[in-house]
């Protein structure tokens, strides 16, 4: 059917191609004469040394909007996997009179919010996580400011706590606490919908086949 | 006057030949019906190619939203086009500048301008004798070419002093076609442009209706259903 359509078009372009060949020639013609103008046009810029054959500046632009379109798109992608990849620096700070924990706790983990000392005042200056807000990390120094070394905490302002200031059990090994065995979580009941359910009733060769071992 | 048609037809006596020259005339003039057919699929398909060539040239402009409305659309779209012929044409035309060089070379040093070498080209080929009423048939009024292939008027020969028509000519004619065909696709990606340019920036409302609502945007209230519905479920 398909073959037929395409046929009598064929037919159709056939019969119309003196007409066709009459407009080709006129703009073969139209063509020449502007090919001629726009020679003379391109030979110029040859001899300006420019390019004859210049991107259109509409199509530059397009280009333009293309490629900042998909360039948004490719550093979506790489900040979403680095996020994660972040180094974050925790200094640890105890201090004497205040959020001391008691004899014979772990000293606070690192990394975890101290609600009594909130960072107030300290802008978050050249680190890594640059333009991503602060989140529940106090005390922490501001950039230029130089780190303390692993395992020698200090006061907020730089000056160190003495070995005897340290809590007990502070440097030993974390003891490690056997994982307790995960508790079934009960599941919820299942939702039963408030449905009549007629009875089932047997098939007709079920209940000839009940008569038959009746009468047996 | 349908009864004289069938008068005339019924009261036409013919001899088995020329049943058998009818059948034969009718054959020829299906298996041509099909060849132009099939010459026409062919300048159909080679239209459709350029017209597809035509989308590709305004594709970005249009998508980056860098033209939004009909009239630039047509003036870029002119544009691009006559660059892209000039661009193809190049080679045809140099092409046929060189054939004609050849040929101005050669006629001056033989001194040779009122030759004509598309007659000269003629002899590779072979010509008919049209002329000889001998020819021809009568039937039913109406004249046919009776032998065909007529008897030649004259057989291909090879001249050595025409060589450089036989050079020449193909050179230039083929340098013409080629020359034609991509006006042909420039004339057709002109005519599409226009055609685009008051397609895509038309806003349609065809198979709109305002009172329709969006059935996906009505949030599901099961307050709204009967206690028979929410059983369905």
């Amino acid at each position: 059917m398909k073959f037929l359509k395409n046929f009598g078009l064929g037919l159709l372009y056939a019969l119309l191609f003196p007409v066709i060949l009459a407009a080709v020639a006129v703009f073969a013609v139209y063509g020449f004469l502007r090919g001629i103008v726009y020679f003379f046009i391109y030979l110029v810029r040859f001899f300006k040394g420019e390019k004859i054959f210049a991107a259109f500046p509409e199509d530059e632009k397009a280009k333009e909007i293309i490629d900042r379109a998909r360039g948004l798109k490719k550093e979506e992608a790489p900040a979403q996997q680095q996020a994660p990849q972040q180094n974050i620096y925790v200094q640890q700070n105890y201090y004497p009179n205040q959020g001391l924990p008691p004899q014979g706790q772990q000293p606070q983990q690192p990394g975890l919010p101290n609600p009594g000392y909130p960072q107030q005042g300290l802008p978050n200056q050249g680190y890594p996580q640059q333009g991503i807000p602060s989140q529940g990390y106090p005390n922490q120094p501001s950039y230029g400011q130089p780190l303390p070394p692993y395992g020698q905490p200090q006061y907020y302002g730089g000056q160190p706590f003495q070995r005897d200031q340290l809590p007990p059990g502070y440097g030993e090994p974390t003891p490690v606490i056997p994982q307790q065995p995960e508790q079934a979580t009960p599941q919820p009941e299942a939702i039963t919908l408030n449905r009549e359910v007629p009875p089932v009733e047997p098939a007709i060769e079920n209940k000839e086949m009940e008569g038959d071992e009746d009468d047996d | 006057m349908i009864d004289a048609l069938l008068s005339f037809f019924i009261s036409v006596e013919m001899s088995d030949n020329d049943r058998r020259a009818l059948l034969i005339l009718v054959i020829i003039l299906l298996v041509l019906l099909f060849i132009i057919g099939l010459i026409g699929m062919g300048i159909r398909w080679i239209i459709m190619r350029q017209a597809d060539k035509a989308d590709g040239l305004m594709y970005e402009v249009t998508v980056a939203h860098v033209i939004n409305n009909p009239r630039d659309y047509r003036k870029m779209a002119s544009k691009k086009n006559f660059r892209l012929f000039f661009q193809k044409s190049l080679i045809p035309l140099g092409v046929i500048a060189l054939g004609v060089l050849i040929w101005v070379i050669y006629s001056a040093i033989v001194d040779g301008w009122n030759r004509n070498i598309f007659e000269e080209f003629l002899d590779l080929f072979f010509l008919w004798h049209y002329e000889d009423p001998d020819n021809y048939v009568q039937i039913f009024g109406i004249t046919f070419l009776a032998k065909w292939p007529a008897p030649f008027e004259d057989h291909p020969a090879f001249h050595v002093e025409h060589l450089v028509s036989y050079i020449v000519v193909p050179i230039i004619v083929g340098g013409s076609l080629a020359y034609l065909y991509q006006a042909q696709g420039y004339m057709v990606r002109a005519l599409v442009c226009v055609k685009r340019s008051n397609e895509v920036f038309r806003k349609s409302l065809k198979g709109y209706n305002a009172n329709t609502l969006d059935p996906n945007s009505v949030p599901y209230d099961p307050s709204l259903h009967s206690a028979n519905d929410s059983n369905k479920l």
